[in-house]
């Protein structure tokens, strides 16, 4: 054992150092997204420039899949997607190993919750392959319904799945918190000098609704680990799928030594259950690079390394064609189910669907059909929005619409000089727009319930929606000696901050709704309605 | 690394959570009892005082020396919290929020006086605050100018006041710096205002408290303004016509005059009764000011008006 050099310096310590860094820096944009008043442009931007949704950009299952939905290139996603790909071909799951993280939770979660486990004691779960091929079956499933025009890969994309943890469940929490123990001005002071702004937002408490659903599914991964070390990966990760078929080729390879004394450690240590039967061979679609094997080879037989070789290891998926053919069979139905759910039908007033008259989504958002194909349900979108009032959807949008964003104008509105969440979105479902195109932007219209309106049903002196309405779209006249509020339509967008204001709670009396929703219109089409408002007289007084 | 043992670990859940209780009492538990005495002012002066043509800053500081100075408010070491209207995301000219200029420079007279610290807040209602007291230009001003801008948007920044004279309102919540401070300046700036026709001083001391749903919900809207009122007296209130809002008040974006005057009074009904005259209306016409010249707030018709 002589030879054996330090434990410290080796590509398995520069993997764990990489691994952390990535989480930090997954931790750190997703801090970073959120906005702050830049004096310079006199309006609400990003607090940095750092593009924030760099680990959506790269996620190549997340860019193939809303590609193929929509059939068109979305340039942003291929040319970072791109260069993961190559990488994978020549070099391997690396992504997974290194980067990926949601692996880094795994692999954290292993050393803490599940050091000396029963697990453990079975052997480290060697043996447990049997459904090592379902993410294939799964990716399958995913790309079929992609293909037909049905996204189901996002309830299951592990960079998204961390992020909806850390957006609904973990970052309300941590605000929550730090108001507990007074760390707010603790972090201001310090980020005053650094940052010059507070990556926890002062005014806004998030509350999100599926924030236990969001956590659970995370928390239900890391238990998984209980049945052996990443079973996430091994058995259901798409997108570790998708980079295995990828890696098929890859030059970079475990070899193994004529040292070996077939002590079968590297065998009960590979975290992907890689190496089985005999420690020389192993199967390199699953090799995610640890090099965990080259450490702990008591000989120090094993090595990674680029090498063209023919044996030593295996790469062949062992799918079955009858599986393939039920995950076909799976996607397709889904898709098919998803394109004739109730949600999916429209209005005959035009591209409204009739699923929710709350079915409200973020100004710049494409037309429904192709928004649910594609939001990858990131979530940053709702992580940005500066009042909190996007949320994901739980039944506006159907199943096919789960997670995707819409505003919900009780808990906060679509506030007026911000564009946030097109500037965070990845894929534009929430396609990019000038602020000062937001007054014909019109993403929903509010109607006043004047059964439920004090100023109408009561005579009050209430005007608070008219007080509060940013675009001049509320206004009243007096009727029968008293003011009371009325709503232009050509002013309105929708954006909620009179629902939002209106003292009558929990159901306001005045409410935005979908029908006012003009997303089929082009820009021009928007402009021109708003246009042709202006001309009518200028109401209110 | 050594396995944690349950034990070990369970020990540092206790012990964390303990922690965070404890921080959570230390930052809570200060609330003090329930309904803090109104907060009532210590000096008064006899009649208004108006300066004119002099533009924001300026008018600011005639009026405020006209009447004898800060130094009649303001003691050495004083802590000052002054209260604009900045509720509304809009640039200082479309005469939706109090002009930056007047709000700076009375920090300015206020340093100088000898404050130890002169802090400006709002509850401010358009989000994000942050961007607001960035728009409307006050957070520059103030900052520049020595002293601290403050948006009062959590509920714990907010203490329970009793109102003994209030008629609606028996109590209600008030920003804690206001109840802890030595002297409070009321500044709004002059506008219409949908529901309560204008707003000045009196309506601006809105935007001290938590909730303002529940004055519109209440019977009525007025009452309530005028109640609050009676337990929220500012020392000093400094009403900024720079430019005036004419419609589509109190957020606009709507006509505007430009008037460049600065009213300075201690009595807040006197103040609003001459803001009232520059829309030409009667102080009598808008309700919330006669109620509160009713319930012995101040007077509808000032003894004496000194223009500067």
């Amino acid at each position: 054992m002589g030879e054996r050099k330090s434990d410290f310096f080796s590509m398995r310590t520069l993997r764990r150092v990489v691994q952390i860094l990535s989480l930090a820096a997954f931790v750190y944009l997703f801090l970073l997204t959120v906005g702050q008043y830049d004096p310079a442009a006199k309006r609400i931007a990003l607090l940095s420039r750092a593009p924030v949704d760099t680990y959506f950009r790269i996620d190549p299952l997340a860019g193939l899949t809303v590609m193929l939905s929509i059939r068109r290139i979305v340039p942003v996603m291929l040319f970072y997607a791109l260069p993961i790909v190559i990488l994978t071909v020549f070099a391997g799951r690396f992504l997974c190993g290194w980067i990926c993280p949601l692996g880094v939770c795994l692999d954290i979660a292993d050393k803490i919750f599940f050091r000396g486990s029963r697990r453990q004691r079975r052997g480290g779960g060697v043996g447990q392959n049997r459904l090592r091929s379902l993410k294939y079956y799964i990716l399958i499933a995913v790309l079929t319904a992609s293909l037909l025009g049905g996204q189901l890969v996002y309830l299951l994309d592990p960079i998204t799945l961390i992020t909806r943890a850390f957006t609904f469940a973990l970052f309300p929490i941590a605000q929550l918190g730090l108001r507990w123990v007074g760390g707010q001005d603790l972090i201001e002071q310090r980020l005053a000098s650094a940052a010059g702004s507070p990556l926890f937002p002062r005014d806004v408490q998030y509350f999100f609704r599926l924030n236990l659903v969001a956590a659970a599914v995370f928390i239900g991964v890391i238990a998984l680990n209980s049945i052996t070390r990443r079973y996430w990966c091994r058995n259901l990760c798409p997108l570790g799928a998708l980079l295995a078929v990828f890696s098929k080729a890859s030059v970079v390879r475990r070899q193994v030594g004529g040292k070996c004394n077939n002590c079968a450690k590297c065998v009960s240590d590979c975290k992907m259950g890689a190496i089985y039967n005999n420690p020389r061979d192993y199967q390199a679609t699953e090799c995610i690079y640890c090099y965990d094997c080259t450490r702990v080879c008591p000989v120090l037989a094993t090595r990674i390394a680029p090498a063209l070789r023919s044996e030593g290891y295996k790469s062949s998926l062992d799918l079955r064609r009858r599986h393939a053919l039920q995950a076909f069979g799976i996607g397709a139905a889904f898709a098919v189910l998803a394109r004739t759910n109730a949600a999916a039908k429209t209005s005959r007033t035009g591209g409204v669907k009739t699923s929710s008259e709350f079915l409200i989504r973020p100004p710049g958002a494409v037309p429904e059909d192709e928004f649910v194909n594609r939001c990858i349900r990131c979530s940053e979108c709702m992580k940005v929005c500066p009042t909190g009032g996007l949320q994901p959807a739980i039944t506006e949008a159907g199943i096919a619409g789960l997670w995707t964003p819409v505003l919900v104008p009780k808990l906060g509105e679509c506030t007026q000089n911000c564009n946030l969440c097109s500037q965070v979105c990845s894929s534009q479902a929430i396609q990019p727009f000038e602020i000062s195109e937001k007054p014909y932007i019109y993403i929903g219209r509010a109607v006043i319930d004047r059964s439920q309106c004090i100023a109408w049903n009561s005579d009050r002196k209430c005007l608070v929606c008219d007080e509060h309405c940013s675009y001049h779209a509320v206004y009243w006249k007096e009727v029968d000696g008293v003011k009371r509020p009325f709503v232009n339509e050509y002013r309105c967008v929708g954006c909620g901050i009179c629902e939002n204001a209106c003292p009558i709670q929990p159901h306001s009396a005045i409410r935005v709704y979908s029908f006012g929703d003009r997303r089929s219109w082009t820009r021009e089409q928007q402009k021109a309605f708003y246009e042709l408002g202006a001309k009518s007289a200028e109401p209110g007084r | 690394m050594k396995p944690v043992s349950r034990r070990e670990f369970l020990e540092a859940v206790a012990g964390l959570g303990a922690a965070l209780f404890i921080g959570g009492c230390s930052k809570n538990g200060q609330a003090g009892p329930k309904g803090s005495v109104p907060r009532m002012p210590k000096v008064s002066v006899d009649g208004l005082f108006v300066a004119s043509g002099r533009g924001p800053a300026k008018n600011t500081r005639a009026a405020i020396e006209a009447m004898g100075g800060m130094g009649k408010f303001v003691k050495k070491g004083d802590f000052v919290v002054i209260k604009p209207n900045i509720a509304w995301n809009r640039p200082p000219d479309a005469a939706a929020t109090t002009n930056p200029e007047v709000v700076s420079e009375l920090v300015r007279l206020c340093k100088s006086a000898g404050a130890s610290k002169v802090l400006v807040l709002d509850h401010v209602i358009d989000r994000p605050a942050e961007v607001v007291l960035g728009f409307t230009g006050i957070k520059d001003a103030v900052e520049k100018a020595g002293g601290e801008v403050k948006a009062a948007q959590q509920e714990s920044d907010y203490r329970t006041i009793e109102i003994p004279k209030g008629k609606l309102l028996k109590s209600d919540t008030l920003v804690r710096d206001i109840l802890e401070a030595d002297v409070f300046i009321n500044v709004p700036i002059a506008k219409t205002h949908s529901a309560t026709r204008l707003t000045l001083g009196l309506k601006n001391l809105m935007g001290c408290n938590w909730d303002r749903q529940s004055w519109h919900q209440s019977a009525s809207l007025e009452q309530c303004i005028a109640d609050y009122a009676t337990a929220v007296r500012a020392d000093l209130t400094v009403l900024d016509a720079t430019r005036i809002l004419l419609t589509n008040g109190p957020k606009g974006p709507g006509r505007t005059k430009d008037v460049d005057k600065v009213i300075v009074g201690t009595d807040p009904v006197a103040v609003d009764a001459y803001g009232a005259a520059l829309f030409g209306l009667q102080p009598k016409e808008v309700s919330h000011i006669l109620i509160a010249a009713q319930m012995g707030l101040g007077s509808l018709n000032p003894s004496v008006v000194k223009t500067v």
